[in-house]
């Protein structure tokens, strides 16, 4: 009976096996797609899911830190909260920003700018948009953390500046500008940069970056669809952490102890003192005034904290000491001194009259002492600073022989420190002048450059490199600002090298020697220049100098109560000491500082660092090795 | 899988050692097969929330409703009941339209006694019955004619109408496509089926034009492009197929898929609970649910092919196209394959409606199996009526047994 039903049936036939077919192909294409994505593209989907639910957070490096040549702490760090924006995890950005604005007192544009600027990066990367909070700020988004999805408060370590630290030496930190970032990625040498990571822009943060810098570290950790940090117990895995490296530790060969008597003495001037070690070139002292405040960039400086810095007249920004080029003034007469005593010229016994002016055909060139200086020797002419001698054996050698001579002491070109935009001074030449000034080489230019006015200009380096080479005979190291680099373990990564820049192969030992008493005189003798710098126990060879700021013209009406602070003249008192195996050699510019030349300005200065040297060395304080040293984060 | 072993059971055993007895055995082990998978697989896509539970409640709720369809209600009294049951389906939705409760934009639920259901969900066991006994009821020996089948568009076209109102393409669709399956196996006058054809894709046409909202149309340009906007409508299509692709040849394990267990999947116990499954069991699990759901859409078919009259085969066919294409589709679509519709995976999804009308279809086609293999068609089938009043009372059933024997 059940048969009969059957034939019946609808189902059945062609209609039933498309029915099978339909369901099968149907399960076969489900099956193929399956296969597709569980096998096939497997792999893929499942970076796509870690990339969902593995978060990498930089851990960052804490920079190196800096020492002086006695292993003391110059730089260290110290931790610091920074405001971070994750945007995967914001859901409204703008009432996260609405908010946040008017948490920490921070405008809008600003906030959307840091924003702007991360466009492109990953949505998990934190976007830092304030540094340096408050713990009163880091308080308030602490309780407000709730209505703030994605924001979070970042701990990191961060230079930690004392005051009165050497701007100019040290340097500043500042958040790396999209263009050094861009290059960053694409050299492979280096480690590419983080966007917001902060880059050593000056100074010796930005000389040893590479050094400095550090290896950041990174933690990974599974967060939910939410944003909400996970156990990883799934698949039962730890998820790694690598360690941030600490960068390396660079030991300068700065004295931290001289480079405070200087600064101490060189405050309220304006200007560069640069002390080095003749022997080695190792650069003991770096001034240049007026600083700023390094702590300001780290930090993101306001507009006006920015433009007070810019429209300083004394150009707070520039090192002086490297980038700075001054008219050497009477601190370039040793100089043509030697030139001349090499050429034969002037001898020890050569006397010349002074009237206190010099005449040079229809020109007029006046020395500074007006009533003039009688007649002087090389010796007194030195001491005293007289320009009419230096004019007349000036005219004698020529130009020609001056800038040979000038060149053989290694002038007018970089010393290559590596600290800053380094400058090369100018060291004129008659080619020099036809290219650059347009007219020939006349006759009256000479006596100007014999008295270190003119066209000649000099770093305060360089003069404290010519006063070096002077105190051993010639031979000019090459400065450098690096004793050795080590480390996190303590191992010496790099050592600064001792390396001749120039050896002076015209001027005989003899005449060096000549040319040192001479120069002692200038400090040692009671009618010296110099006589403010002279100390009790250690002799000590100097010259005074003033640098004309305005055209000698301008200088001869002697109108020096209608000038301005600017129009000033510069105190210039270059110095090594003892005269003979001299250990240190100095440089003092003072800008705008000539009430009474360098003698009166500079010289006193001198006299504080060298004492503060002798001082030092005579009580033999035993180094202290940087391990002993408390290390701070 | 021993169905017969329950005590809800009511015929002697040797009774139905007769030729359709294998067929019940493995529809019923793979129905009861893939409900333990939904129920382990809904566990983990809700990490133990309370919804597991009420889940619980409502799979034991339906698997009453299936021994009550599968053994208590004949075949007759749904034959006979075809259009009350329509009745009570269009009003139940038209209520839905006024009364109804809103989520998501769509009106969909109804409170009723204390309970919320989903009339809609019922409404495709309904159309899936209205259409086998229109035809049933209207036998001819040619092919049919549009003009024969009027009465039969109008009713379909008025759940659907009703259903896609609310709006629930998803499920109107559904309801159409299972009436589609079930004509597909009547003979139909070739010029007929031209004019349908033509005036569907007008009707597509303009529906795409001045019907869809626009959420509705994304999710169809979505399956262009997922990657189009993947936070905003492709978000959910391409967590799941991450998902999918996470599990990769033998899965994550049982509770250890991160896209699930991290909350990365959207919608993981409702529409993408495939997702789920595929993550944590791989290839390998995920290919023997389709060898299931296979094996079960074959046994459905071949409960069609035996069944007695054409009312079962098209009932028979209709709930098997039901399942069919709401596997299809849901599976589909978690794999990429097709818009983002709302549709439940049967036997997987979270849902009360769903589970229960589910169980009544299944129930359904237990009953048009018995009736086939002639033990609902014994003398028991005249007081079914009677006792259909008194379902829930299994005793009252025990005791005219005991009273026969």
């Amino acid at each position: 009976m059940k048969r009969l039903f059957k034939q019946e049936s609808l189902v059945g036939g062609h209609r039933l096996v498309g029915a099978h077919v339909f369901v099968l192909v149907v399960l076969i294409v489900l099956t193929l797609r399956l296969w597709q994505v569980q096998i096939l593209r497997g792999e893929y989907y499942s970076e796509i899911s870690k990339k969902n639910r593995i978060r990498r957070i930089e851990i960052p490096a804490a920079r190196g830190m800096i020492y002086d040549r006695d292993g003391k702490l110059m730089l260290a760090n110290q931790p610091y909260f920074d405001l971070v924006f994750v945007p995967q995890f914001v859901n409204d950005t703008e009432t996260s920003l609405r908010i946040l604005s008017r948490l920490i007192h921070v405008p809008m544009n600003r906030l959307r700018r840091s924003l702007r600027q991360a466009q492109g990066r990953p949505a998990y990367l934190p976007i830092t948009i304030k540094r340096n909070l408050s713990s009163h700020e880091v308080a308030i988004i602490e309780t407000n953390k709730i209505f703030l999805p994605g924001v979070d408060i970042l701990p990191v370590p961060r230079r930690d500046y004392p005051p009165d630290i050497a701007s100019h030496l040290v340097g500043y930190l500042a958040e790396i500008d999209p263009l050094t970032l861009k290059k960053s990625e694409k050299d492979p040498g280096i480690d590419p940069y983080q966007q917001g990571d902060l880059i050593g822009k000056q100074g010796v943060e930005a000389s040893f970056e590479k050094h400095l810098r550090g290896k950041s570290g990174y933690r990974l950790i599974q967060v939910d669809a939410f944003g909400r940090k996970t156990q990883p117990h799934l698949e039962g895995m730890t998820l790694p952490v690598i360690d941030a490296q600490k960068g390396h530790d660079v030991e300068l060969t700065i004295d931290i102890d001289v480079q405070e008597a200087a600064r101490r003495a060189f405050m309220g001037k304006q200007g560069a003192i640069v002390v080095v070690a003749p022997k080695t070139g190792e650069i003991l002292a770096l001034i240049s005034s007026p600083g700023f405040d390094p702590a300001l960039y780290q930090k993101q400086m306001s507009q006006d904290e920015w433009y007070a810095i810019i429209n300083n007249p004394f150009k707070p920004l520039l090192d002086k000491t490297t980038g700075g080029e001054f008219i050497p003034g009477s601190v370039f007469k040793p100089l043509i001194g030697l030139a001349a005593l090499q050429e034969g010229i002037t001898t020890p016994m050569r006397t010349i009259r002074c009237h206190g002016s010099f005449q040079l055909g229809n020109d007029l060139f006046h020395c500074w002492e007006r009533q003039g200086h009688g007649i002087v020797d090389l010796e007194k002419a030195i001491a005293r600073s007289c320009d009419s001698y230096f004019y007349q054996i000036g005219i004698e050698l020529g130009i020609d022989k001056i800038t040979e001579y000038a060149l053989d002491f290694g002038l007018g070109k970089r010393l290559g420190l590596g600290l800053n935009m380094e400058r090369p001074g100018l060291v004129p030449s008659r080619e020099w002048k036809r290219k650059n000034v347009g007219s020939s080489w006349q006759g009256g230019d000479t006596p100007n450059v014999a008295i270190g006015q003119g066209y000649v200009s000099m770093t305060p380096l360089q003069m404290a490199m010519l006063y070096a080479s002077i105190a051993t005979d010639g031979k000019m190291m090459k400065p450098r600002l690096l004793r050795q680099i080590t480390n996190s373990i303590g191992e010496v990564v790099e050592t600064g090298p001792n390396e001749v820049f120039h050896q002076s192969a015209k001027i005989s030992a003899q005449n060096f020697k000549l040319m040192r008493r001479y120069l002692q005189s200038v400090v040692m003798s009671n009618d010296g220049t110099g006589r403010n710098a002279s100390l009790k126990n250690h002799t000590v060879a100097g010259k005074t100098g003033s640098a004309q700021v305005v055209s000698l013209k301008k200088n001869q009406n002697n109108q020096a109560d209608d000038t301005s602070m600017l129009w000033k003249e510069h105190a210039i008192f270059t110095a090594f000491s003892p005269t003979e195996n001299a250990e240190i050699a100095i440089a003092i510019v003072s800008e705008n500082d000539s009430v009474g030349g360098g003698g009166a300005q500079a010289a006193p200065i001198a006299k504080q660092i060298l004492e503060a040297y002798w001082q030092k060395k005579s009580i033999k304080q035993p180094r202290l090795s940087k391990q002993q040293e408390s290390p701070k984060l | 899988m021993s169905e017969h072993k329950e005590p809800i059971f009511l015929v002697p055993e040797s009774e139905i050692k007769s030729e359709g007895h294998h067929r019940l055995v493995i529809f019923c082990s793979c129905f009861v097969l893939l409900m333990a998978l939904g129920i382990l697989n809904l566990y983990s896509a809700g990490s133990g929330d309370s919804f597991f539970f009420q889940h619980l409640k409502r799979i034991f709720l339906g698997l009453i409703f299936f021994a009550v369809f599968g053994w208590l209600v004949p075949l007759r009294l749904l034959m006979s009941q075809a259009y009350t049951a329509y009745i009570l389906t269009a009003l139940l939705l038209i209520l839905v339209l006024f009364i109804g409760h809103s989520a998501g934009g769509a009106q969909r639920w109804l409170s009723l006694m204390g309970f919320v259901i989903q009339p809609s969900e019922f409404a495709k066991i309904t159309v899936a019955m209205i259409v086998a006994y229109f035809f049933y009821t209207n036998p001819t020996h040619l092919a049919y004619r549009l003009r024969d089948l009027w009465l039969l568009f109008l009713l379909v076209g008025g759940i659907f109408l009703l259903i896609f109102l609310q709006p629930d393409l998803g499920t109107a669709g559904i309801c159409l496509l299972i009436a589609v399956c079930q004509i597909a196996f009547i003979r139909i006058d070739l010029r007929s089926m031209l004019i349908v054809a033509g005036s569907s894709i007008m009707v597509a046409a303009s529906g795409w034009l001045f019907f869809l909202k626009d959420y509705q149309k994304l999710r169809v340009l979505n399956l262009i492009n997922p990657n189009l906007d993947p936070h905003g409508s492709g978000y959910n299509a391409i967590q799941s197929l991450v998902a999918i692709g996470n599990g990769g040849i033998i899965g994550k394990g049982f509770l250890q898929g991160t896209q699930t267990q991290l909350q990365f999947l959207p919608a993981r116990h409702t529409d993408f609970i495939f997702s789920v499954f595929a993550e944590e069991w791989g290839f390998a699990g995920s290919f023997f649910v389709f060898i299931l759901y296979g094996l079960l859409i074959y046994m459905i078919l071949e409960i069609a092919r035996h069944a007695a009259n054409s009312f079962a085969a098209l009932l028979a066919v209709g709930l098997g196209a039901l399942i069919f294409v709401e596997f299809a589709i849901n599976v589909a679509m978690v794999l990429g394959l097709f818009p983002v519709v709302g549709m439940p995976l049967p036997f997987f999804s979270f849902g009360g409606s769903a589970v229960i009308a589910m169980s009544i279809a299944m129930g359904m086609l237990v009953s048009i199996e018995r009736h086939t293999m002639g033990l609902s068609g014994s003398k028991k089938k005249q007081d079914s009526l009677l006792s259909l009043a008194f379902t829930g009372f299994g005793f009252l059933r025990k005791k005219q047994k005991d009273a026969q024997t």
